[in-house]
C-alpha cells in the first residue's frame, strides 16, 4: 500500500502540470483579454497594460514566466490591485474550507444517520426517507439556499439573510451545501446497506447469534461505506474550494465565486492557480478516499 | 434571545451613523486615476475629492479643494485658489505642487490611464500622454502653495466638470512610489476626501471612516460606511428588506413588480441611453439608407411601455436632454418611409432579402428588447434577424474587432455634457466601434470642441448629433435608462441627480 501512495503522490506534480498547461492555453484561446472593457482604452494604454502583465511576450515564454511564478508562488493576479495569486487564495481559501467542513459532517452525520433509520425501521419511515432524499437531490441549490433565506430569514426572522462574519451566518449556507450532499449520502448508504443484508459475512454473523442492531453496526454499516467513501473524494474537493451558487446567495466571501470572476474577467493567472489547486485538492481527496475504502473494505486491494 | 440580539443590533445600528450600501461587486481598482466604473467611482466620491466638486442635486460645479477660481476672457487659463490650511489625511499639508504632481501622474504613460485623454484641452498634455512631449511642457503650473494655474490649447467648455471628476483627483506620490499599486490599499492610502479607507476585505466589504483633515469635517455625519459587493440583485433585496443595507442602487428586474410597491423605491432619470450599434463597414449597413430605415421601422414605444415598463424614456436622440442642452428630435416611426428607403437600397420586398445578425451581451432583457425589434425589423422589413448571445468579454472583443453586423450597447456619461455622448462618434475613435467617418460630423464637432460662446458650443454638439440620429444613423438609440433603486426611509440628505451620484458626506441617518 505505501509503494500504491507513493505512486500516486510522485505522480500528482506532473498531473498539475499538464492540468497547468491546459488551463494556460484555454485560458488564452478564449476571445477578449483582461483589459476588454466597456469603454474602450486607447491603444497605448492597453499596450502599456499588456506589457505590464507580461501578455505581450512569446506565448512559450509567458508560459515558462507563468508556470515559474505559479510553482514560487509570486504569481500576479492581473485585475487585483498587486495582489498574488496566492495571497487571493490565502483570503479565501480559509472560508471556504470552514464553510465546506462544516457542511460536509453535517451530511455526513445526516446522510448516514438517515440511512441507519432507514434500514432499522423498513416501512413507511424508509419510504418517506427515500421520497425525501429523492427530492433533496434534484432540487437545486439555487433554489434551496433563497427558499430557507426567505423562510428562516424574512418570514421567521430568526437569521440573517446573507453576509459573512458569526455563527449566525454559517447556518444557511452549510445547510444550504449540506442537504443535497446528505441525500446522496443517505441514498448511497440505504442501497448499500440494503445489498448487505444477505452477505455471506452477516449471515454467518446472524448464524453466529448476533442481533439486528450490532449486526448492522458491525458488519452492514461498513460495506455500506464504501460507496459513500467513494462519493466523498470528489464531493469533498468541491465543498472544500466553495460553491459559487451558495457564496452568491448568501454574500459568502469565499474561493468558489473566484472560480467564476477570474474567467469573466479573463484573469488568466488568476484561472490558472485556482485550476491547480483545485485539482491538487481533487487529487488529495481521491486518494484519501481510496485508502479509507480500503480500510472499509477488507477485500479491496490498492496496485 | 436570537430575535431579542437582533433588536439590541438594530437599536445600536439605529443610534450608530454607520451607513450601509451594496455597492454590487468588488472593485477593479481604488486608484481613481486608473478606474472607469461607476462602482469604483463611488468608492472615489468618499475618498478624493477635486478642485472642483458638483452639487448633490444640480450637479452644478462648487468649490471642492479650490475655494474659488477664475477663467480668463478667452476661456484657456483656469486659476484656482486653494483652500486655507488642506491637509492630507495623515496630517501632513496639501499644497498646488501636490495637485500639480497628481495631475502629471495621471497623465504620465506609465500610468497607463484609461481617462488621461480627457485632459487633453491643457497644453502639452497629448503630447506628454503619448510619451512624446514633456512634463514641463505641460500647461499645469503652481506659483505658490495655494495656486494652480492650468493652461489649456483650446476652451473647454467642460473643463470644471473634469475637475470634479476622478482623473483629476490628487493622489499620494510618495505613498505610490513606497507601495507601488498597492498604495490604495488600508494604512497606504493619504486622501484627500471626506472618508478614509478603514478596511478592505476583497469580495467581502470595504469599510471607511471619516477623514479627520477634511477641510469639511464638521459637516460630516456618518460615522462608517460600509461598501458591500453584491452582485446577485435577490441577495441585496432580501438584505434590504431586513434593514441590513441602507442602499441599493439597482433592483431585481424579475422582481419589479413586488420591488415597485416598497416605500423605499425610487426611480429618476439617468444621464445614460441604450441602443444599437451598425456595423458601418459590412454591406449592407454601408447604406446609409439600410441604416436609416432600420431605425424608422421601430416602435420603440412598445419596448419602454411593455418591457421595460419602469419609466424609460423612448428616444430617437442620443444625448439625454441636461441643463441647457437639447438633443435633436430624430426621426419618429415611419414604417412606410422605412419599407421605402430599404427598396431603395435593394434590399426587401422586391430586391435581396435583409439577413443580419443582431449581437448582445447575456442578459434576459436584451434578448426581450433583441426579440421585440427582430419581429417589428421582419414584420416591417421582412428583414431576417439571427439573435446572437454572447459573454460581456467576448461580445466587447466581438464589437472592437468590428466583428457583428448589428450590437446592442450602452453609454453612461461621465460629466454632464453633451461631449461624453456626441464625442465617442469621431472618426477611429475608440469607442466609436462602427467603423462610421463622416467628414461633416467631424468638422462640427471639433468646432464644437473649440467654441467659446456657451449656447453657440451647445448648438454645434447639437448639429453633430443631428447628422448622428437624422441623416446617418451609424447608431440607432432605443431609449434612456432611469435610476432605479431602494433606499431606506432613515436615509437623510439624499438628492436626486441623473447621475445617481450621492456624496457621502451629505448623507446621514435619522433616529
Amino acid at each position: 500500500m505505501n509503494a500504491y501512495i507513493l505512486r500516486r503522490l510522485l505522480l500528482a506534480p506532473l498531473v498539475l502540470l499538464v492540468l497547468a498547461t491546459v488551463a494556460f492555453a484555454l485560458a488564452r484561446a478564449v476571445p477578449g483579454g483582461p483589459y476588454d472593457e466597456e469603454r474602450a482604452l486607447p491603444p497605448a494604454v492597453r499596450a502599456a497594460q499588456m506589457a505590464r502583465a507580461g501578455l505581450d511576450r512569446p506565448l512559450p515564454e509567458q508560459w515558462l514566466r507563468t508556470i515559474a511564478s505559479l510553482a514560487t508562488g509570486s504569481l500576479p493576479s492581473l485585475k487585483s490591485e498587486g495582489l498574488t495569486v496566492a495571497e487571493v487564495v490565502r483570503g479565501k481559501l480559509p472560508t471556504s474550507l470552514f464553510l465546506g467542513a462544516t457542511a460536509l459532517a453535517v451530511a455526513l452525520v445526516a446522510g448516514l444517520g438517515a440511512a441507519l433509520a432507514g434500514a432499522h425501521r423498513s416501512g413507511l419511515v424508509d419510504r418517506g426517507l427515500a421520497a425525501g432524499t429523492m427530492a433533496a437531490v434534484a432540487i437545486p441549490t439555487f433554489v434551496i439556499g433563497p427558499v430557507l433565506a426567505l423562510a428562516l430569514g424574512l418570514w421567521l426572522g430568526w437569521l440573517p439573510v446573507a453576509g459573512w462574519g458569526g455563527f449566525q451566518h454559517l447556518l444557511l449556507p452549510a445547510a444550504t451545501l449540506a442537504i443535497p450532499v446528505a441525500a446522496r449520502i443517505a441514498r448511497l448508504a440505504r442501497g448499500a446497506l440494503a445489498e448487505t443484508a444477505h452477505a455471506d459475512h452477516v449471515r454467518t454473523a446472524r448464524a453466529k447469534g448476533l442481533g439486528d442492531g450490532l449486526v448492522l453496526w458491525r458488519h452492514r454499516l461498513r460495506l455500506a461505506l464504501v460507496p459513500v467513501l467513494a462519493f466523498l473524494g470528489p464531493a469533498a474537493a468541491y465543498l472544500l474550494t466553495g460553491s459559487v451558487v451558495v457564496e452568491q446567495v448568501f454574500q459568502v466571501p469565499g474561493l468558489g465565486t473566484e472560480f467564476i470572476q477570474s474567467a469573466l474577467n479573463r484573469d488568466h493567472n488568476l484561472v490558472m492557480g485556482l485550476t491547480v489547486l483545485y485539482g491538487a485538492l481533487l487529487i488529495a481527496c481521491n486518494l484519501a478516499a481510496d485508502l479509507a475504502v480500503a480500510v472499509a473494505d477488507p477485500r479491496v486491494r490498492l496496485a | 434571545v436570537r430575535v431579542l440580539l437582533l433588536a439590541v443590533a438594530l437599536t445600536l445600528a439605529a443610534t450608530e451613523q454607520h451607513f450601509i450600501f451594496n455597492n454590487e461587486s468588488e472593485p477593479k481598482t481604488l486608484d481613481p486615476h486608473t478606474m472607469t466604473g461607476i462602482v469604483e467611482a463611488r468608492l472615489a466620491l468618499a475618498q478624493h475629492e477635486g478642485l472642483v466638486a458638483l452639487h448633490p442635486a444640480t450637479l452644478a460645479p462648487q468649490p471642492g479643494l479650490a475655494e474659488h477660481w477664475t477663467i480668463s476672457a478667452d476661456g484657456t487659463v483656469y486659476t484656482f485658489h486653494l483652500r486655507d490650511g488642506l491637509r492630507w489625511s495623515d496630517g501632513t499639508p496639501f499644497t498646488a505642487q501636490d495637485l500639480r504632481a497628481s495631475w502629471l501622474r495621471a497623465l504620465a504613460p506609465a500610468t497607463a490611464a484609461p481617462y488621461a485623454e480627457l485632459l487633453d484641452p491643457i497644453v502639452g498634455a497629448q503630447a506628454f500622454r503619448e510619451g512624446k512631449g514633456d512634463a514641463a511642457a505641460v500647461g499645469i503650473s503652481a506659483p505658490d502653495t495655494r495656486t494652480v494655474i492650468v493652461t489649456l490649447a483650446r476652451p473647454c467648455g467642460y473643463f470644471l466638470q473634469l475637475c470634479a471628476f476622478h482623473i483629476t483627483f490628487p493622489v499620494p506620490l510618495a505613498a505610490i512610489q513606497a507601495h507601488g499599486e498597492r498604495w490604495t490599499q488600508p494604512g497606504n492610502a493619504r486622501v484627500m476626501g471626506p472618508f478614509v479607507l478603514d478596511r478592505w476585505l476583497p469580495r467581502e466589504r470595504i469599510e471607511l471612516v471619516p477623514n479627520p483633515h477634511w477641510h469639511g469635517r464638521a459637516e460630516v455625519r456618518l460615522t462608517r460606511i460600509t461598501a458591500l459587493p453584491i452582485a446577485d440583485q435577490d441577495t441585496s433585496w432580501r438584505l434590504f428588506q431586513q434593514g441590513a443595507i441602507h442602499w441599493m442602487p439597482s433592483i431585481p428586474l424579475a422582481k419589479w413588480d413586488e420591488v415597485r410597491w416598497h416605500p423605499g423605491y425610487y426611480v429618476s432619470p439617468h444621464f445614460a441611453t441604450y441602443f444599437y450599434r451598425l456595423n458601418c463597414t459590412r454591406p449592407p449597413f454601408t447604406d446609409a439608407r439600410v441604416r436609416r430605415a432600420l431605425s424608422l421601422a421601430i416602435d420603440r414605444e412598445v419596448l419602454t411601455s411593455q418591457i421595460l415598463r419602469a419609466g424609460q424614456v423612448p428616444a430617437t436622440w442620443l444625448t439625454p436632454a441636461h441643463g441647457d442642452y437639447r438633443p435633436p428630435t430624430g426621426l419618429a416611426t415611419d414604417r412606410d418611409a422605412a419599407r421605402r428607403l430599404l427598396a431603395e437600397a435593394g434590399y426587401g420586398p422586391g430586391g435581396a432579402p435583409l439577413r443580419c445578425e443582431l449581437l448582445f451581451n447575456t442578459s434576459d432583457a436584451h434578448r426581450q428588447i433583441a426579440e421585440a425589434i427582430a419581429s417589428q425589423w421582419k414584420a416591417v422589413l421582412g428583414a431576417e434577424v439571427t439573435l446572437v448571445n454572447r459573454e460581456w468579454k467576448m461580445y466587447i472583443a466581438d464589437m472592437d474587432r468590428l466583428e457583428y453586423d448589428i450590437a446592442r450597447a450602452s453609454w453612461v456619461g461621465d460629466f454632464l455634457d453633451p461631449e461624453t455622448f456626441v464625442g465617442m462618434w469621431v472618426t477611429g475613435g475608440g469607442n466609436n466601434r462602427t467603423g462610421w467617418s463622416h467628414a461633416g460630423f467631424d468638422a462640427l464637432l471639433n468646432e464644437a470642441r473649440t467654441e467659446r460662446d456657451p449656447a453657440r458650443r451647445l448648438e454645434r454638439y447639437r448639429e453633430a448629433e443631428r447628422i448622428l440620429v437624422e441623416e446617418q444613423f451609424p447608431i440607432i438609440p432605443l431609449y434612456i435608462y432611469v435610476n432605479q433603486g431602494l433606499l431606506a426611509d432613515r436615509v437623510r440628505g439624499w438628492h436626486e441627480n441623473v447621475r445617481d451620484e450621492h456624496p457621502f458626506q451629505h448623507l446621514w441617518l435619522a433616529e
